[in-house]
């Protein structure tokens, strides 16, 4: 472990360079940006790796500060006397454990993915390699944000160029598709906000004022702090004491999870997403499915579990529950799609169900399960989205409808697609399978009716799979489609990677569930033992 | 007992030293109003059309001039007392009672205001300077920047009041002048109707105010808020019929007169006219400046006229729950008609109404504890840190989106938000700069506004220590679900610029036709000032210690006793 090295902001800033660059450089100068923002995305990628091969994967994280590797801490907001708002202490604090070291690999993998798929983005080129850098940036700094605040503006950092992204490179009804994302995220953020104000409140640490050099208490920020019981101020809105105490850390889990529902996409909350997909160009679908939809179930994880794990045993069910109408009206609402690209949409709907399933196992397997479906569902979504695009730039359609044969007429393409489909649809050998497969073998152990019933999921995605593929790659092909041409270089290089890696983790899953291992482990045990709070055993056992 | 024979020369040797004390902490409202009598006398005496600007350099000077001085009354911590001493009294005009209580009270909240004012007004000039339309009524130039000195001596006063008489007085001097600086551009109708409005609502609400003013009068026999709160806590510590219908009824009618001048629901209804017609600068220092003495004097009056019912421990009023539901009503209010504006200046105009709503959140928290100031001098009230914070955010976004804004319609002539179509490939630096300002409005984090919120919903989240309960939280989520509304309308305005194409404007009847394409250039002074608003915008949003320390000393002063 390469000690007092900064990675983390290094792989989280690099893309802020690549934007300083780009911004100096005059706006026709299309192959530079291009260059600049696949060197900066592979070089992020690089260091990612590093980050990979150095990373210990026998140090838990979670909730020990010691056990976090890559750790960063500087203090960025200190204000004491003040004394209305408490002493206030806001640090730039950035580490990684098993769950965050996951999510970093898989933002690496797929920005640097992204951007080859960017190449295809023929209107203002400058405009749009900024905005995607500042993305990847907002995504690289959730994951590796420890601190509440620090968190919360790097999630509030990734709006405003997505809608963008959107907005501007979008298809026709872009503007529509754009504001809807950026409402619907906003909403949640806005009550994440208030949640955590309660939590700042409700949190208080001892520390060396830098002033008089006197400890004294300050409220932080400080996620590693909220999760410790000891840090709480008696008597505050989320000690879990006193009179409507147990209600107000429901209400604080819900705010919480309110915020991560939505960009999940949790049903009812999940309407914004097939919207955006649809509109957005190619890369940035493959950014939306591939990293931004992690951030929710990462978000549940890390904050809700972490800082109201009572609760979140409380309202397990209910998680299993919408995990369960996810997968299966996900399936079905994806079943009924001529849109090719609306198809993955909802597919991804479907499949971030198995996510929420596995999380509401609260047991290693079902978490295991459901982080690695996270990466797998990266990866494979990724290459969905990117095959969308190749036809799509060559057809400049996307109906199901419309096509048939292309198998014939584009073999190299049709290989490709028959292995994200599989994989999508979790055939054995393929890495979706072993996440599924250890989602359900979670999911078994606590919830078994709705794990029954969510095993449904698979036949209808099966379904939808195949039924498309038929549609599109077999029977005749129609005269317009006679001057189609195969899927070229640059998008060979873009997918076959990632069809190895699906292969890969399909046949040997141990690099990425090794590394997560010990942290899922922490976490459970974490989550368990934490203390129903007074009054809570009526609501748990009613 | 014959009377004796007024000794006029003892009695002017008794009052001299009181008389010097005032005058010495009067520095930068004379300085003010001096300026006023030179910028008038200058203007006669400029025959060169080309050198009337001077004018509006010399009342810069006198704005800086005036902020320093009002910096010179900051009282630093002390740390020999251990503790923070309290703001001074001056012009004493009644010693009847055990302490003498004077007209205006010099203290940090006081400076503060007085500090924004000063910034507000240099930045406003600044502003007029490169503003076309006062560049067209050249002449007058004398008469537009000594009327800004005039209104700054009102706005500096109306903080500082602590007699009715004198808020009274203070509130009118900067209402009169505003409405003459509203209708500056004589020939343009807009103008000339938005002055006759505001003229219209400002005398009725000042007249409900006066009438509220003297009810209170009525009840307490004196002027004074703090006499009136010593003899209402008196009348309140003996159980019996209390007068609170009486006392209910003048607080509603003075918040007349206060609500018209931050434009707070439901007095609001002059703002989007008088936005709309006035020339842009006017509009940004009524936005800012004006809005933000309006708090000042809005603050000092519901914080110290009330005192605590001592049997209850609440104050004698509910006045946080009116100001509650004020709140709720003006940020309600501003944020859904903003939706519905086509014009950029009348948007901006609700979306002002809506941001005095969040501000008001501010108050609210403060009255919810009030009892905390009166009982120690140290700890300050979190709802009044938060409004301060909120205030020094806002003052640089707003300004910084109105200037883009009059840079804009300078050269299209224009003030439609779909005249903004295409704008970002014609002039990149302003649209991104004005994104950045309505991004800080909307309060979304890195820009300051997100600060601003971020204290505002920070103090109204604060527990209750004796009940654990957070007593306004239906307010907070009233603010959250606001915010996301106010997206709507500032993101329009993006979409505008940088996403709609010009094409496919839609051709509004009888409105000309603007060009919508071709750069347009701006001089290098008129682009350092964006950056005088934008470096504010994103460097406190970042690092905001030094802003929320500033804003906490502020507080710790406010105790005026």
């Amino acid at each position: 472990m390469a000690s007092g090295f900064p990675f983390l902001s290094l792989l989280t800033f690099l893309p802020i360079l690549g934007m300083i660059v780009i911004a100096f450089i005059p706006k026709d100068k299309v192959l530079i940006f291009r260059g600049i923002a696949l060197g900066v995305t592979g070089l992020q990628m690089i260091f990612a790796v590093i980050l990979w091969m150095n990373y210990n994967g026998s140090m838990a994280g979670i909730n020990h500060p010691e056990s976090f590797q890559f750790v960063e801490k500087f203090s960025w907001i200190r204000l004491s006397g003040l004394g209305v708002f408490g002493n206030i202490a806001i640090d730039y604090y950035m580490g990684i454990d098993g769950l965050s070291v996951v999510m970093v690999l898989l933002t690496a993998l797929v920005s640097f993915i992204g951007v080859l798929a960017s190449f295809s983005v023929h209107k203002q080129e400058k405009g749009y390699f900024l905005m995607y850098l500042l993305l990847v940036t907002g995504m690289m700094g959730v994951f590796c944000a420890l601190d509440f605040f620090l968190f919360y503006v790097f999630w509030e950092l990734m709006l405003l160029p997505m809608y963008f992204l959107i907005g501007i490179w979008g298809g026709p009804r872009r503007e529509y598709a754009a504001i809807k994302f950026f409402l619907y995220t906003l909403l949640g953020s806005v009550v994440m906000l208030l949640v955590m104000i309660g939590l700042y409140f409700s949190t208080q640490v001892m520390m060396m004022d830098p002033a008089t050099h006197k400890t004294v208490a300050y409220h932080t920020f400080n996620l590693l702090d909220m999760m410790n019981p000891a840090n709480a101020v008696p008597g505050s809105i989320f000690h879990g004491l006193g009179k409507d105490a147990v209600t107000w850390r429901y209400v604080g889990y819900l705010g919480l999870f309110l915020g991560f529902a939505i960009k999940i996409p949790m049903f009812p909350f999940h309407t914004w997403l097939p919207d955006a997909h649809v509109e957005a160009p190619t890369a940035v679908s493959v950014i939306l499915a591939g990293v931004l939809l992690k951030m929710g179930t990462y978000g549940i994880l890390r904050i809700c579990f972490g800082v109201f794990p009572e609760i979140a045993i409380a309202t397990s069910w209910y998680m299993a529950l919408f995990g369960f109408i996810n997968i299966v009206y996900g399936a079905f609402c994806a079943m009924a799609q001529k849109d090719f690209k609306k198809l993955v949409a909802y597919s991804s709907v479907s499949h971030m169900g198995y996510v929420l399933l596995g999380m509401s196992a609260l047991n290693s397997q079902g978490i295991t399960g459901a982080v690695f479906q996270m990466f797998n569902h990266g990866t494979i979504t990724a290459m969905l989205f990117l095959c969308v695009g190749v036809l799509y730039d060559r057809a400049h359609t996307r109906g199901l409808n419309e096509f048939g044969g292309l198998a014939n007429k584009m073999p190299k393409y049709f290989a490709i697609i028959v292995i994200c489909f599989f994989a999508s649809l979790g055939l054995p050998a393929m890495s979706g399978f072993i996440s599924e497969a250890f989602v359900f073998l979670g999911a078994f152990q606590t919830w078994q009716t709705l794990t029954i019933l969510s095993t449904l999921g698979i036949i209808l995605t099966a379904a939808y799979m195949l039924w498309a593929l038929q549609r599109m790659f077999l029977g005749t092909l129609p005269e317009r489609w006679n001057d189609l041409t195969d899927i070229n270089t640059r998008e060979m290089i873009s997918l076959v990677p990632l069809a190895v890696i699906v292969i890969f983790l399909g046949i040997y899953p141990s690099p990425i569930i090794n590394l997560m291992t010990t942290s899922v482990n922490q976490l459970v045990i974490f989550v368990h033992a934490a203390q129903p709070v007074v009054g809570q055993a009526a609501i748990l056992h009613p | 007992m014959p009377q004796q024979p007024l000794d006029l020369t003892s009695l002017a040797k008794s009052v001299q030293p009181l008389v010097n004390f005032s005058l010495n902490n009067f520095i930068p409202e004379t300085i003010l109003t001096v300026g006023f009598l030179v910028a008038v006398v200058m203007d006669l005496l400029i025959k060169d059309r080309k050198q009337k600007q001077l004018t509006g350099y010399f009342a810069m000077l006198v704005f800086a001039a005036a902020g320093i001085a009002a910096l010179m009354q900051w009282i630093p911590f002390d740390p020999k007392v251990q503790g923070w001493k309290g703001g001074t009294m001056i012009f004493f005009y009644t010693q009847m009672l055990v302490q003498p209580f004077g007209m205006l009270v010099v203290d940090n909240f006081a400076v503060f205001f007085k500090l924004i004012i000063s910034l507000t007004g240099i930045f406003v000039i600044a502003m007029s300077l490169f503003s076309h339309e006062v560049e067209v009524r050249r002449t007058k130039f004398g008469e537009y920047y000594s009327l800004l000195l005039g209104m700054a001596v009102g706005m500096f006063l109306m903080p500082a009041s602590t007699d009715l008489i004198m808020m009274y007085i203070s509130l009118e001097l900067v209402s009169i002048t505003s409405y003459i600086l509203t209708g500056f551009m004589k020939d343009s109708p807009r103008s000339s109707e938005a002055s006759m409005k505001y003229l219209l609502f400002g005398a009725f609400s000042s007249g409900l105010m006066l009438y509220g003013f003297s009810i209170l009068y009525g009840l307490t026999g004196s002027t004074n808020i703090i006499a009136i709160k010593a003899v209402l806590s008196t009348i309140y510590s003996v159980p019996g019929a209390h007068p609170t219908m009486a006392l209910w009824f003048a607080t509603i009618l003075s918040l007349a007169g206060m609500g018209y001048k931050i434009s707070a629901a439901p007095f609001h209804f002059w703002t989007p006219d008088v936005y709309e017609g006035a020339p842009i600068p006017i509009t940004a220092l009524l936005s800012v400046a004006s809005k933000a003495a309006g708090f000042g004097l809005l603050m000092r009056f519901l914080l110290f006229t009330f005192p605590m019912n001592p049997a209850s421990g609440n104050p004698i009023l509910n006045w946080p729950l009116l100001i509650a539901v004020l709140s709720a009503l003006t940020m309600t209010l501003g944020n859904f008609a903003a939706l519905q504006q086509s014009n950029i200046k009348r948007m901006l105009a609700y979306s002002t109404i809506a941001h005095a709503g969040y501000m008001l959140i501010g108050l609210v928290a403060a009255g919810a504890e009030v009892g905390l100031i009166g009982q120690t001098v140290t700890s300050g009230s979190a709802g009044i840190v938060s409004i301060m914070i909120y205030l020094i955010a806002y003052l640089f976004m707003n300004l910084g989106a109105f200037y883009i804004i009059m840079l804009i319609a300078n050269k299209t002539g224009s003030e439609e938000i779909e005249d903004y179509r295409g704008l970002a490939r014609r002039v990149p630096l302003l649209s991104v700069a004005l994104g950045l300002f309505l991004i800080s409005l909307t309060g979304i984090p890195l820009t300051v506004g997100f600060i601003g919120k971020l204290y505002i919903f920070t103090a109204i989240m604060r527990l209750d220590p004796v009940t654990h309960e957070i007593k306004y939280l239906w307010l907070a989520v009233f603010a959250i679900l606001n915010s996301v509304v106010s997206l709507y309308y500032y993101i329009r305005v993006m979409a505008a610029m940088f996403i709609k194409s010009p094409e496919e404007r839609p051709t509004i009847s009888g409105a000309p036709m603007i060009a919508t394409d071709g750069a347009m250039t701006f001089s290098f002074p008129s682009k350092v000032l964006i950056f005088a608003f934008l470096v504010p915008v994103l460097v406190l949003g970042v690092y905001f210690s030094p802003m929320v320390e500033f804003a906490g000393n502020v507080v710790r002063f406010f105790n005026m006793q």
